[in-house]
């Protein structure tokens, strides 16, 4: 029986580094990367959703994640075809294998995610009510002089403890939102009181809003973090050669503060 | 009614008693780092899901089994004549029974997600900084899963043989076949990154008839010993053969 198992173990070691060092390991079920390859084209969804994904059709999108495309066909040294569409036409399309990348600002939290394959999160962000600098809460307190990380790459359960250690009570306090965003809901729930404000960088008192617009302004975060996104690209289902060829430009040539720029940048627009 | 006098085990077994008690928590010790770092490595593959559920699982016989012992050095009081001494064979019919169930329930997971076409993403595993694919993280795991259970399952077996422990010998013999779960697994995760999106639900359906298989045999065991079927030797239907050996002494 020892012997059996591990003569077994060596097999599949051995079979393992085999695999693991001819061709290319993983390999797609549907041939996605290599039909894109033989093409030499890359044909990608397009979602507007800024400062993600900037423009309109007929035009080729702006914004950080077409910039992150681009550089991803650079690197395999082939072109971009860009098809502009709606939610559900594209995430169909990207499931039945005639699309190959899928961008549009899209988060793990995507109900589509069953369907398609979403590759690890590349940019975590935080949102959080911040006070312009040199003011302090109603009650006094000052912003907390450090706090976890507002922007970072998929953190994790230790970085979500580490802002419930920060957290900040919004019992009454009075926070800036831009008109018609999702975060009235929550800050309402946290019974803070809500103000519509178009231009958050001119406010007196605490705003919420995204971790890069935080840096952006210039802004002191405090503890009060009212949600915390991960933005993602999809790919069609179970197509890991593709996913991890993707996943290496997302992960090794871009960088969290980097990406927080650019979206700052792009939303300044 | 008359209290029976407990029934103590001779010198000799009640030391191996003793040292199959304490590999039993040293068992226990590993499933649950087993168990850890192969949660936090899953991902998306159903085989690796279904191997992790079967190592909860094995926790079981080894709860059981120490829960029956403690219990079975209880003195016989007035409630209860005749003492504890059917508990063990109860715990080993609780564990049985939920094996069985959950090796269905694994299977019909496993038959739902081939049909179904699932096709499981496995892509770069953040390792403390330093991206790699997340399968050869799984595999590394499964093989981590592979080696204490085999050890301490080797161990165990001739343990339970000599104090006549059915529930630590199905213990003992689930830990032993570990090996071929982790096996599966491990082939499914390696046909993924040929292509075979197939090959993870395969493997995970092998690894669920695996458990079935164990929890019915242990079932049948466990309602023989209740109904009273003449005593068997552990790890089997034959019949034991003290009632002849006695006879043969006697005589």
């Amino acid at each position: 029986m020892r012997l059996r198992t591990t003569s077994f173990l060596i097999w599949i070691v051995a079979a393992s580094l085999l695999i693991g060092g001819c061709a290319r390991y993983p390999q797609d079920p549907h041939g996605s990367l290599d039909r894109a390859l033989t093409r030499g084209t890359l044909r990608v969804g397009v979602l507007r959703h800024e400062p993600w994904v900037t423009g309109a059709p007929p035009d080729a999108p702006g914004g950080v994640e077409a910039e992150l495309i681009q550089r991803f066909a650079q690197d395999m040294g082939i072109g971009v075809s860009w098809r502009w569409g709606n939610s559900e036409d594209l995430f169909e399309a990207l499931e039945h294998y005639e699309l190959d990348v899928l961008i549009g600002g899209l988060t793990s939290a995507n109900p589509w995610s069953r369907h398609v394959t979403m590759t690890t999160p590349y940019f975590t962000n935080h949102v959080v009510v911040a006070l312009p600098p040199g003011v302090t809460f109603p009650d006094g307190s000052p912003a907390p002089a450090q706090t976890p990380a507002l922007i970072s790459r998929n953190g994790g359960m230790l970085e979500e403890l580490a802002w419930l250690l920060k957290r900040q009570e919004l019992d009454g306090v009075t926070v800036a939102v831009r008109p018609q965003s999702s975060l009235q809901e929550t800050l309402r729930g946290r019974s803070a009181v809500v103000v519509e404000r178009a231009d958050l960088a001119g406010a007196d008192g605490p705003i919420a809003a995204e971790g890069w617009e935080v840096l952006g302004l210039g802004f002191q975060p405090t503890g009060a973090d009212l949600e915390t996104v991960h933005y993602v690209l999809a790919v069609p289902p179970g197509e890991n050669a593709l996913l991890v060829r993707l996943e290496k430009t997302l992960l090794h040539d871009t960088t969290p503060a980097h990406i927080a720029e650019r979206l700052w940048e792009e939303s300044r627009r | 009614m008359k209290i029976r006098r407990n029934y103590h085990l001779p010198e000799a077994q009640q030391e191996m008693l003793g040292k199959a008690v304490r590999l039993e928590w040293v068992t226990i010790f590993f499933l649950l780092t087993i168990t850890l770092v192969m949660y936090l490595t899953m991902g998306a593959s159903q085989a690796m899901r279904t191997a992790w559920i079967e190592d909860v699982l094995s926790l079981v016989p080894p709860i059981a089994f120490l829960i029956s012992v403690h219990f079975r050095k209880r003195a016989p009081s007035q409630r209860y004549p005749y003492g504890f001494r059917r508990l063990p064979t109860l715990a080993f019919l609780v564990a049985a029974v939920a094996i069985l169930t959950l090796g269905l329930y694994m299977f019909y997971d496993s038959a739902r997600s081939l049909i179904g076409q699932e096709h499981p993403a496995l892509g770069q595993f953040d390792l403390f900084g330093w991206y790699v694919w997340s399968g050869w993280v799984m595999i590394v795991a499964l093989i981590y899963s592979m080696i204490p259970p085999l050890i301490l399952g080797h161990m165990k077996l001739p343990l339970a043989k000599e104090v006549h422990e059915k529930t630590l010998y199905a213990g003992a013999t689930m830990n032993k076949d570990d090996w071929l779960t982790a096996g599966a697994a491990i082939l499914g995760i390696l046909g993924i990154g040929l292509g075979w999106w197939w090959a993870d639900s395969v493997a995970a359906g092998f690894i669920s008839i695996e458990v079935v298989m164990d929890g019915y045999k242990n079932v049948h065991q466990a309602m023989a010993d209740l109904t009273d079927q003449r005593p068997t030797k552990v790890g089997g239907n034959e019949p034991l053969d003290l009632p002849d050996r006695l006879c043969t002494e006697v005589r």
